[in-house]
């Protein structure tokens, strides 16, 4: 314990310089402080029972600093997406790369670094950088915003349906000292505004780091955001991520997450339903292999009458894997008419994996509408039998199972390219040689 | 082509075939009957390799083949073909692309060539036109949400696309109307021929009257009790199986 909160403040320390814009400064600094009276959080929080922090004291971290780095355009090749034009921002070691990037050029969709942002544009988003995270829980997020100083800063105009969707590509390269990344995304869309977003995280080589991110979307009345996450991190990655959302009457978010890779991650994804009438769709798969341990955190805050949420989530774990799962409904008082509806189902495919899953509502209001489930099985032994029958191997009939369970996630992207593209990465990603189950 | 000597299987550590001896020859289409829970789907299970079923005591030999040293997958590339009595849904498993797998695997095991998914739907469109099949179960998932027919149907038109050189039907006429038992009888005629057999499981004679069988078995308490040609269906079907039990018994 004592190290690790050391680590947060030899972090804040070392990271320390100031911003030049008094108010950023100003609550740069109280969370700095706030970070180093609390430290990391531990499993004595509930919200942290089952996800230690102790691989992170193996890694030797050290703030990223923008060095710069060798890559040409056609590196991030390997990263295309067939038949799926975006615009894209790319991210190495946690600063903006601008030659490796391509913004859109409109007033409809603004989209720069918080690095580069002018003083006049980043007033627009004060409010989100000084959000105050006080809890002992939220202390990643605090040391977020006492270390971020770039990251990707996204507004969309009232009314503007940019042509294609922004992809945003966090790139790790091996240094010779494993790094601590710090990214701050924040996305306002105007009324009625559209955005899709396109959230990967990826790496080359196996580099060890840690991220930690976090991202603010604000919605305006009627705007809808879709949002996509491909997690591949490397196998000695760690990656630490927050999203909050919060929506306006009849704004729509659209979440679809998959995690492949890291080490030791975790996401909480918190949904402030403020406006009546929204809706908020979070579906999330996580296939995981080797010794990886992923934990996704869904927190639907329903604040207001007549609002919509579903949480599906869906995982298989091999090896010695390890998956957390806690989606929590809170319905405020006065949120009448709100329709809620939680999923989780696991799948076990090695004895020594394992699945914490805990679905919880928290209901204040009368007229509520709130169904909630999760399962943990293995693969059906009736329907491996089926598929041998008819001359396909073990092996393949476990991978055509798997996948199958995995579909119902990645079919939920529209986009008939990025579903392909996705599921061609799941697919890829999933045992194909398994010890034998006879 | 199939050779059943003096089997014995358990399910679950309880003997369900108790010294089962059968054979059937290249051509030949045998039925066999019997009461509920005599033993015929352990049976039909063992031959194709349910995990579960454990063979205990006997040999099956299948082309000359020790059929018990193979895996369902191998059974299955040798030419063997189960239809299930209850065959299990697949949710997010299309059928098309299942079947292909399977075509394919089996293709691949035979050292031919794959088909490509044109290739396939050639073969596939033509399958469902000789049998009377509509397409629509092309794009739905394996058996999902079919109803006890369409599972059926889709067990016949699996069996006429792979072309088995061992057809094993497990009651697939059970709760079938007129129209569908025809299909049944049309996918087995079909494919009726002198390197292929037939193992027909089935409860009521009427299905015979369309395959009209080589041979009829009785199966009674995990063996075979007595045996004939078509005219044994014919008797069972009038007098019920009491007078086959004392027959056996005396
Ligand atoms: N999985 C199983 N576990 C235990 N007993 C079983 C199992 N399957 C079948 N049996 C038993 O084996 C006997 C024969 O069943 P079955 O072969 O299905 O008969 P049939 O197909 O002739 O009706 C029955 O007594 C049944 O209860
Ligand atoms: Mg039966």
């Amino acid at each position: 314990m004592r190290q690790r909160d050391s680590l947060a403040r030899r972090l804040i320390e070392q990271a320390g310089a100031e911003v030049g814009v008094d108010w950023w400064d100003s609550v740069r600094r109280d969370h700095a402080q706030r970070v180093a009276d609390t430290g990391l959080p531990s499993r004595r929080q509930e919200n942290w029972r089952y996800t230690s922090l102790a691989r992170l004291d193996k890694q030797e971290l050290e703030p990223a600093r923008n060095r710069g780095h060798a890559l040409q355009a056609e590196d991030m090749a390997p990263f295309g997406i067939p038949d799926w034009p975006a615009e894209r921002m790319v991210f190495i070691n946690g600063f903006f790369v601008p030659e490796l990037s391509c913004l859109p050029d409109s007033m409809d969709l603004r989209v720069t670094s918080l690095r580069s942002v002018d003083d006049p544009q980043l007033e627009g988003f004060r409010p989100l950088l000084e959000r105050q995270f006080q809890s002992p829980e939220s202390a990643f997020a605090a040391l977020n915003t006492a270390i971020a100083v770039d990251g990707a800063l996204i507004e969309v105009a009232a009314g503007a349906q940019p042509e294609h969707p922004l992809e945003c590509i966090y790139l790790t390269l091996p240094e010779e000292q494993a790094l601590a990344c710090h990214l701050r995304n924040m996305i306002i869309l105007g009324e009625g505004a559209r955005l899709s977003l396109m959230e990967r995280f990826v790496s080359m080589g196996e580099p060890s780091y840690l991220s930690n991110c976090v991202n603010q979307f604000r919605l305006s009345e009627g705007a809808r955001l879709t949002h996509v996450r491909l997690q591949q991190e490397s196998s000695a990655g760690s990656l630490i991520t927050r999203t909050d959302v919060e929506q306006s009457e009849r704004s729509h978010y659209e979440y679809c997450g998959i995690d492949l890779g890291g080490n030791l991650v975790r996401h909480d994804i918190n949904v402030s339903l403020e406006g009546s009438d929204s809706a908020a769709s979070v579906a999330g798969l996580y296939a995981l292999d080797g010794e990886r341990h992923v934990d996704n955190h869904v927190r639907m805050d329903h604040r207001s009458r007549d609002a919509r949420s579903e949480t599906f989530f869906k995982g298989v774990m091999d090896d010695r894997s390890r998956a957390v799962f806690n989606g929590k409904v809170v319905v405020q008082p006065g949120a009448d008419g709100t329709d809620a509806s939680q999923t989780n189902r696991n799948l076990l495919l090695s004895r020594q994996a394992e699945v914490d899953t805990k679905p919880e509502l928290e209901i204040y209001a009368d007229d509520v509408k709130c169904a909630h489930g999760a399962t943990v099985g293995q693969l059906d032994e009736d329907q491996m039998f089926y598929l041998r029958s008819r001359g396909i191997s073990q092996d393949d009939a476990r991978v055509l199972l798997i996948y199958a369970f995995c579909r119902q996630v990645v079919d939920r992207l529209e986009s008939e390219s990025l579903r392909d593209y996705v599921a061609g990465q799941v697919l890829g990603h999933l045992p194909g040689n398994q010890e034998e189950t006879e | 082509m199939l050779k059943i000597e003096n089997l014995h299987a358990e399910v679950g550590g309880k003997e369900i075939l108790k010294g089962l001896s059968l054979e059937v020859a290249a051509g030949e289409v045998a039925a066999i009957m019997g009461p509920n829970g005599s033993g015929k789907s352990t049976l039909a299970n063992v031959l194709s390799g349910r995990p579960g079923y454990e063979v205990t005591q006997g040999r099956v030999s299948y082309q000359g083949e020790d059929l018990l040293a193979l895996s369902p997958e191998e059974r299955a590339c040798a030419g063997v073909f189960l239809a299930f009595q209850y065959p299990v849904e697949i949710p997010g498993v299309n059928n098309t692309y299942f079947l292909r797998a399977a075509l394919n695997a089996q293709r691949k095991a035979r050292g031919e060539d794959e088909l490509d998914s044109m290739e396939f739907l050639k073969l596939v469109r033509e399958k469902l036109k000789t049998l009377h099949i509509k397409d629509d179960l092309l794009h739905r998932a394996v058996n999902e949400g079919f109803s006890g027919g369409e599972k059926k149907r889709n067990e016949v038109f699996q069996m006429a696309v792979l072309e088995p050189r061992l057809g094993i039907l497990d009651e697939t006429d059970s709760g079938l109307d007129i129209d569908a038992l025809k299909i049944v009888a049309d996918g087995v005629n079909q494919l009726r021929g002198e390197d292929r057999a037939f193992v027909v499981v089935t409860h009521y004679q009427r299905l015979l009257d369309y395959i009209v069988p080589d041979s009829v078995h009785v199966l009674a308490d995990g063996q075979i009790v007595k045996s004939g040609d078509k005219d044994l269906a014919l008797k069972l079907e009038s007098e019920g199986y009491g007078w086959v039990a004392r027959e056996s018994a005396a």
